[in-house]
């Protein structure tokens, strides 16, 4: 029987000089195999019930989770929290079936949209309806859908997003609860930054849906990607790190940034939270190594466990670099690495783009726009360049770049091509 | 490993210039004269891209900004004349099959007292630059007597000159640090939240001015910065 979990590392350059400090960018793919059994989902969906939701808005929301319960498979469960200015529990862990759909319809049809958009009210009560219905045979995920900027509940716009990150981080590594966020409508009526890194934080995706018309869509494929879920709770072990870390990324199947972990006795944990049928979820780590003799030392190890009755667990596999002064081996590129690792800088530029719209200043907007289009085209982005070029058109008008341009060009910034 | 585009000096073996970007194992021969040429501000020295309109460490605008290649090309040695000063040899091109020049030490060179930046700590020619964080590569240039550390907090009308906000999810407090110069020596004082101020890896007292070198590490909640000459 193959390995549940396969581990594949990988160096951008496997030698470096013999003297200096020098960062070494490491690989590292956890991919399950294939046919694995699938786990039952837990799943809580999060609906934004303010006052902008009202209309058309609300009615295709209830309709896309009207249709996300109809695709439950036998021994998922359904929670639906909503939220406005406090938050509900309208279904408690319902298990798939007719008579949840029902209940679900009836629920909805009584839903009203009015108040203001207490996000951490409606993120505390689903994360813990959540926690009830947890069981080591579910994979818990949260699907929050907004159409505006979270505020307090005087109605003020919440400017602290920290604290909602942080609250989201927790759960997903405490209990394991991934979240999805969906956000609906023009991109300058809510801050599609803050939502994206919200999914970030606990480790879901985010979906852009400009016209309501897309959100049976977005929901629907969201479903079918969580579906798809194989192995809970998966951690990837670093041992034995021979120098320090400076960055840590995923980058695939979409970039996130990760603050550099604590190393401690030269090694650290990181928490990835589900995978998915056939899709494998991909690191990159910038490692800074010093001075040494000439040879191959290890560079860390790595190894990997999940939620699982057995086998839960891949054995340690060394990562070596080596320290020459030969030019031929100092010379050598890992081409798939280093793609990844411009692939990552191409998400930080979109993430300067954002700050430089953020401040209104169009030298700065123009500045990171050229950089971000040189990366982008080099990389082979047709369809990202071509957005990127509009806001060329924009700034060169004389106009700041809008937020729908934006939203747009982070769509195609985040997700990164399949690897190999 | 020296960018070409921004001057920055990068660890070796960085793939991509932690500040501007650019590629650093792109080949910059026989391109565009005007890739790559930065603009060397007047007031503070810092080198920007050829098309900032205003310096990006200090503000100020670039009219008066001379444009510098990165690198300059050798030029051939005028005939020589008595009458004439002694010309600086050309600066030699990097030999990319050399080993990269290594990062500067940590320590306190011999003979430099903790605390004074070995090039005269004056305002605006030092600067931390993040070495872990979100962003890295971010830098602040350390223009003020006194500038505070932390996160920006709008209601509470806290407004950092050295702002993390965005580099660092909720581990930097408010008002994290102080760093000051005073006459020769630049400081850091821990203002005394629960996740320390660490320099060089070790953390220190709260409320105590610690003496800051140019190669020193300073860490605020999870974001490591270097102070570097500008």
């Amino acid at each position: 029987m193959p390995e549940p979990l396969r581990l594949r590392v990988a160096l951008d350059k496997p030698s470096r000089p013999l003297t200096g400090d020098f960062q070494t960018t490491v690989l590292i793919e956890a991919a399950p195999a294939r046919a694995l059994r699938r786990l039952s989902l837990n799943l809580g969906i999060l609906l934004d019930t303010s006052e902008s939701m009202a209309g058309a808005k609300l009615n295709h929301a209830c309709g896309a989770v009207e249709g996300l319960a109809a695709q439950l498979q036998p021994g998922d469960v359904l929670s639906l929290v909503d939220f406005s200015t406090d938050a509900v529990v309208r279904l408690r862990g319902a298990p798939a079936g007719p008579a949840t759909l029902q209940r679900v319809s009836d629920v909805l049809d009584r839903l009203r949209a009015e108040g203001v958009t207490n996000l951490q009210r409606g993120l505390d009560t689903v994360l813990s309806e959540l926690r009830r219905h947890a069981t080591a045979e579910r994979s818990s995920f949260a699907v929050l859908l907004s159409d505006g900027y979270p505020t307090t509940t005087q109605g003020y716009v919440d400017t602290r997003q920290t604290p909602y990150f942080l609250r989201v981080d927790r759960e997903m590594r405490d209990h394991g609860v991934s979240l999805s966020a969906i956000g609906l409508g023009d991109a300058a009526n809510y801050d599609q930054a803050f939502l994206r890194r919200l999914a970030d934080s606990g480790n879901g995706r985010f979906h852009y849906c400009q016209s309501v018309g897309e959100l049976v869509t977005g929901f629907s494929r969201e479903l079918m990607h969580l579906q798809r879920s194989v192995l809970a709770d998966v951690m990837l072990h670093v041992r034995g790190l021979g120098g320090t870390i400076r960055r840590l990324w995923r980058v695939y199947p979409d970039k996130k940034l990760f603050h550099a972990p604590e190393v401690i006795d030269g090694g650290f944990d990181l928490p990835i939270g589900v995978l998915q049928d056939e899709v494998p979820q991909a690191f990159l780590l910038d490692i800074v190594t010093g001075a040494r003799p000439a040879g191959r030392a290890r560079l860390m190890e790595v190894a990997a466990s999940w939620r699982m009755s057995d086998a839960s667990r891949v054995e340690p596999q060394p990562v070596v670099l080596e320290w020459t002064d030969e030019a031929p081996a100092l010379a050598q590129r890992n081409p798939e690495v280093v793609r990844l690792a411009a692939e990552c800088l191409d998400a930080l530029l979109e993430e300067e783009l954002e700050e430089a719209v953020a401040s209104g200043s169009l030298a700065q907007q123009t500045s990171v726009l050229a950089r971000k289009k040189q990366l982008t085209a080099r990389l082979g982005k047709t369809q990202a360049t071509r957005v990127l070029e509009e806001m060329e058109e924009s700034l060169a008008a004389g106009e700041p770049i809008s937020q729908d341009a934006l939203a747009r060009s982070s769509q195609h910034t985040k997700p990164t091509q399949r690897l190999g | 490993m020296t960018c070409p585009q921004c001057k920055h000096e990068n660890i070796a073996g960085s793939l991509f210039c932690d500040v501007c970007g650019a590629d650093l194992e792109a080949a910059p021969a026989g391109g565009d004269p005007e890739i790559g040429s930065v603009l060397t501000c007047a007031t503070c020295g810092h080198q920007n891209d050829a098309d900032f309109v205003v310096c990006e460490a200090c503000g100020q605008p670039l009219d008066d900004a001379e444009p510098a290649s990165p690198i300059p090309a050798p030029t051939p040695a005028p005939p020589a004349a008595d009458d004439q000063p002694p010309e600086m040899p050309p600066r030699p091109l990097l030999d990319e099959n050399q080993p990269p020049p290594p990062v500067p030490s940590s320590s306190t060179p011999a003979g430099q007292v903790p605390g004074q930046l070995a090039s005269g700590p004056r305002r605006g020619k030092v600067k931390l630059v993040v070495e872990q964080g979100l962003v890295l590569g971010k830098q602040f240039l350390l223009s003020d007597d006194r500038m505070l550390v932390g996160r920006e907090d709008a209601e509470g009308q806290i407004f950092p000159q050295i702002d993390l906000t965005g580099l660092d999810e909720g581990y930097v407090h408010r008002q994290h640090a102080e760093l000051t110069f005073e006459g020769t020596f630049l400081f850091v004082t821990h203002l005394g939240g629960h996740n320390r101020t660490y320099v060089n890896n070790r953390p220190i007292a709260d409320q105590l001015p610690h003496p800051l070198n140019i190669g020193d590490t300073v860490r605020f909640g999870k974001v490591v910065l270097r102070v570097v000459e500008v």
